[in-house]
């Protein structure tokens, strides 16, 4: 028996993928997807899903993990958001060419950089002409079916396209990602009578028989593309067909490619997409009882675009009022709208069509914009231009000036942090000691809210892109002839360390003049705490489980100051907040040199590892006292340990205060202790060695 | 449709920083016990907000104004000088 659970979009996301038992799961967390990894990794932990967990360093790594996973024929998932949808973008354009049935689910989220998490359609429209098939959800038990139903119609050897699953994110109406709502879980009986295994349909990797790619002319490779293009096409009759059957299995349908809703006598409609739709619904009842004639269209299928059914609808109507959640800049319009308008244009007669551009950046649509719209549906007479909702006028005004001259450099502010943050800790000490003369580079994770608002030139990065940007700030200050001025760069361990690794390798490599300090705190914390490449062996995070069928991270932390300075840099050093005058004094000598220096500072996050917010320091201080954390520089002289406790603690104290290590049995403290001493062997070995 | 005007600068950079004030964050205040503050600055050093500051005698007082109500202070403090008081402190 099908049974209700209450979840959020994302977990259905989650439990939609549980039941389509896919082999290979790909992940990276990006806000505000991860709830859809977070549920997987449990799913796996519990034994309830047997699949390949991939924690990936990146957005482009999680990509085409699956281009090779479903190359060698497993059924494959990946998830993303906003600017991960843009990092993954090359793999993104190969899936479809490859004719890969991966599904994809996008959580969807503006696609800007400037921090915000709202949603808007900016990130899969941008991927809207590759090839994929796009399901835009309007409820979590839509995106549960729709996953399902995906893998039928991208598997389909009529269509052996790659499908994205799209839900709204973040936004005050709409909370798609993150509302918990009841949601019928199929049996998974049922789900296997409807969706049968994978066993790659079109090609495999496999040594019995082997394939090879080949090389195609200009021609033969248009003519291939133009396959794809009516492969796509074709995917409408399996999309149909796909829900038709869901309704003979499961007694629900989603109404294939789009549903019309109160159309039946409708003078006007309105047409939209995605959660959104679940408010136009209600604002369309309101109106229908006040005898309002206005129907609603919801395309629920963005690509293909479903040209001949809304040619047949389109010709029941008046006017057609469309709301979209994205603005194809340089054309002043939202995408659906453009579509809509070319699939109708050479009609004798057509419907007058209106654009709203509505709720960008996860601003809320509300009911009342859509019974605005509507009305207007209603009462238009003409074309007008393409409106936004809200109606806004925006215009520009100047940059702030400072009236009254320079302001102290750290000024007196709480930050924007957690509570007892480290690294807000780190960030005061670390600025002091910088001086005035820097322009500073934060790359997208923690360090942003952490550091209090400061009157320094500072700019935010992406997540991968810290190193390169202050890259061009050393070189653009060094072309000013300003040989003072510090290019600075403070990151994450996920951002330096994974995500933008091969940014910062390639700063290293050029020996770029860059004072870079990483802030470690062990995990993706920006996006709660999941993983990263400097969590230690054994931790648990939401994305390394602990059950019956995992026991949090199964490997070691990356030495991440070891190989910075294997890359031949100039100044590297480890560093901790509870040794401040140490830190100090590293800042101080790095700020000397030239070159790439880089200092790692160890940021405990009680938050993120469990434990009461006061203990920030003293978890530091245990993390060096016990040699988890050595504190050490390395220079042209060698690597030298600029601090040796007295007496060792044994590592089982430093664990036993985090939540995140309790269920660590005593064969994988003793495994700890030994991983613990071997580096600090290590390192003595290091500091003897002459150069 | 009344169109909300908005006026904002081309990029979000301003050269005026205004403080945050985030005390309404606090459920615990750091109270600074004189008679066994031993000056030491350990509390100044180890907030996470730098909300500490010296008075005249060289005695350490936090600024509520910043103060998130954390305890790292009344933690890492070598003398327990520091009591951690329920909010509304008395006055």
């Amino acid at each position: 028996m099908p049974r209700i659970e209450l979840m959020t979009g994302n977990e259905a996301i989650a439990w939609g993928v549980r039941l389509s038992r896919p082999k290979v799961i790909s992940a990276f967390p990006i806000t505000p997807q991860p709830r859809i990894l977070e549920k997987l990794a449990r799913f796996i932990a519990d034994g309830e899903l047997d699949a390949e967990y991939v924690n990936t360093e990146g957005d482009y790594s999680m990509v085409a993990v699956g281009i090779g996973s479903e190359a060698v024929g497993v059924r494959t998932f990946l998830s993303t958001s906003g600017q991960g949808f843009a990092y993954g973008y090359e793999n993104i354009a190969y899936v479809p060419v490859l004719r890969l049935p991966i599904v994809m689910a996008v959580s969807n989220r503006v696609l800007a950089t400037s921090g915000t998490v709202g949603t808007d359609y900016s990130d899969s429209m941008t991927g809207r002409d590759l090839g994929w098939i796009q399901y835009y959800c309007e409820t979590a038990q839509e995106a549960l079916d729709t996953v399902i139903q995906a893998y039928r119609v991208a598997e389909d050897p009529r269509v052996l396209l790659p499908a994205m699953v799209c839900i709204s994110g973040i936004e005050p109406e709409r909370y798609l990602t993150h509302t918990a709502v009841p949601v019928e879980v199929p049996d998974q009986g049922v789900v296997d009578g409807y969706l049968p295994p994978y066993g790659g349909a079109h090609f495999k990797l496999e040594p019995e028989r082997p394939l090879s790619g080949v090389r195609l002319t200009a021609e033969e490779l248009m003519a291939m593309e133009l396959n794809q293009a009516k492969a796509l096409e074709r995917s409408k009759e399996v999309i149909e067909e796909a829900d038709r059957e869901f309704l003979e299995h499961f007694g629900r349908t989603h109404d294939g490619l789009l549903e019309r809703y109160r159309c039946e006598g409708a003078d006007s409609a309105v047409l939209t997409m995605g959660a959104m739709a679940s408010t136009a619904r209600e604002a369309i009842d309101e109106l229908w009882d006040r005898g309002a004639k206005v129907g609603l269209i919801r395309l629920r299928v963005f690509r293909p675009f479903p040209r001949e059914e809304l040619v047949t609808l389109a010709k029941e109507f008046k006017t057609i009022a469309v709301v979209d959640r994205c603005l194809a800049r340089g054309t002043g319009e939202g995408a659906i709208f453009t579509d809509l308008k070319a699939a109708l244009y050479n009609l004798s007669e057509r419907p007058l069509l209106l654009g709203f551009v509505a709720g960008l950046h996860g601003v809320g649509v509300t009911q009342e914009d859509f019974k605005t719209v509507a009305l207007r549906a209603l009462e238009a007479e003409e074309a007008v231009g393409v409106e936004t909702i809200p109606a806004m006028e925006a215009s520009e005004r100047p940059i702030e000036r400072e009236p009254t001259g320079r302001l102290p450099r750290v000024s007196n502010s709480s930050t924007r942090g957690c509570a007892g943050c480290p690294m807000s800790l780190a960030f005061r000490h670390i600025m002091e000691s910088l001086g005035d003369n820097i322009v500073l580079v934060v790359d997208g994770g923690c360090g942003t809210p952490a550091a209090a608002p400061m009157n320094f030139p500072r700019i935010a990065s992406t997540l991968p892109g810290g190193a390169a940007v202050s890259t061009g700030v050393a070189r653009a200050l060094k072309a000013k002839g300003d040989h003072k001025a510090i290019s600075v760069l403070i990151g994450g361990d996920g951002g330096l360390g994974d995500i933008g690794f091969q940014p910062l390798s390639g700063a290293l490599e050029r020996n770029e003049d860059i004072l870079c300090i990483c802030l470690d705190n062990e995990a993706n914390n920006a996006t709660g705490f999941q993983r990263s490449g400097s969590t230690p062996y054994g931790a648990w995070t939401p994305i390394t489980e602990v059950g019956k069928a995992a026991r949090g991270k199964a490997v070691p932390k990356k030495n991440l100051p070891l190989i910075v300075a294997a890359h031949g840099a100039p100044y590297v050093a480890t560093a901790s907040v509870s040794n401040v005058p140490d830190l100090k004094r590293k800042i101080e000598e790095a700020k000397k040199m030239g070159g790439f220096r880089y200092i790692h500072v160890l940021t405990p996050c009680h938050y993120g590892w469990g434990f009461p917010m006061e203990r920030i320091v003293e978890v530091s201080r245990l993390a060096v006292e016990t040699n988890v954390w050595p504190l050490y520089r390395v220079t042209d002289q060698g690597l030298r340990i600029t601090y040796r406790p007295e007496e060792r603690v044994p590592v089982s104290e430093y664990l036993r205060a985090q939540k995140r290590f309790r269920h660590l049995s005593p064969q994988e403290v003793g495994a700890l202790q030994e991983m613990v001493d071997r580096a600090w062997g290590r390192l003595g070995v290091l500091e003897t060695t002459k150069l | 449709m009344r169109r909300k005007v908005i006026e904002i600068p081309i990029v979000p950079f301003t050269e005026v920083i205004r403080p945050k004030k985030l005390a309404s964050w606090r459920l615990v205040r750091p109270v600074v016990n004189k008679e066994t503050c031993s000056k030491c600055g350990d509390c100044a050093l180890y907030c996470p907000e730098g909300v500490f500051v010296q008075d005249d005698e060289g005695y350490y007082y936090p600024t509520y104004d910043y103060c998130k109500g954390c305890g790292v202070c009344a933690h890492e403090c070598p003398t327990g000088a520091i009591d951690m008081v329920e909010e509304p402190a008395g006055g």
